[in-house]
């Protein structure tokens, strides 16, 4: 099943918001499948070899200039 | 065969696409992948152990295709210009395993693929999956 990219970005721009990088709530929850695919956490089938994505904001240490 | 490679080759064997292939380069096992993104772009992707990033661990480097140079700052496109895809957490251009790089960098490769779509229709957008982009720098 396709990933819904809208619903996928507010997932992962609201755990970063949170600072919450490896939320245990599976509609939180952003993995990929053996073959990259990236799904939201509550769309993994029972048994689907999945890895969580940790969503930390991708530059986290680097401060922009003003 | 050391540890580490008989670890990774465990992970990969596991977590990563069944068509990934290994290579030594300049004595480092590298790990090569296919990602394809939900817009249609293919992506190859290298995932190696780095002992002489600071600190060490699992970098992530775009093989192809080939993007902006513009984009090529970790506030913009989230890559180096060597081609190190920025990774996030307190390190940034490496993860403490392999399978937090190869999951990271396929959300990246969304994203950049979200970027390049939208940038040959002529309606460039930020990178969609970060929350500290530099927005004066998309085009």
């Amino acid at each position: 099943m396709p990933v819904d990219l809208n619903a996928l970005r507010n997932a992962v721009l609201n755990n970063q918001n949170r600072n919450d990088a490896l939320p245990s709530n599976p509609s939180k929850q952003v993995v990929v499948d053996r073959e990259g695919n990236v799904k939201i956490g509550t769309n993994v089938q029972p048994g689907e070899v999945t890895t969580q994505v940790p969503q930390e904001t991708f530059a986290h240490n680097l401060q922009l200039q003003p | 065969m050391n540890r580490r490679f008989k670890s990774d080759s465990d992970h990969v064997a596991q977590y990563l696409p069944a068509a990934t292939k290994h290579q030594s380069i300049d004595g480092k096992d590298v790990w090569i992948f296919n990602k394809n993104t939900e817009l249609g772009i293919l992506f190859k992707i290298a995932i190696y152990f780095d002992p002489d990033e600071e600190p060490a661990g699992y970098c992530a480097q775009l093989l192809s295709p080939e993007i902006e140079d513009a984009w090529k700052n970790p506030h913009v496109g989230h890559i180096f210009n060597d081609g190190v895809i920025c990774l996030g957490g307190g390190s940034m251009r490496t993860r403490k395993t392999l399978r937090e790089s190869f999951s990271k960098s396929c959300l990246w490769a969304e994203g950049i693929a979200i970027m390049m779509q939208s940038n040959l229709a002529g309606s460039p957008t930020e990178f969609p999956f970060s929350n500290n982009n530099d927005p004066d720098e998309i085009e």
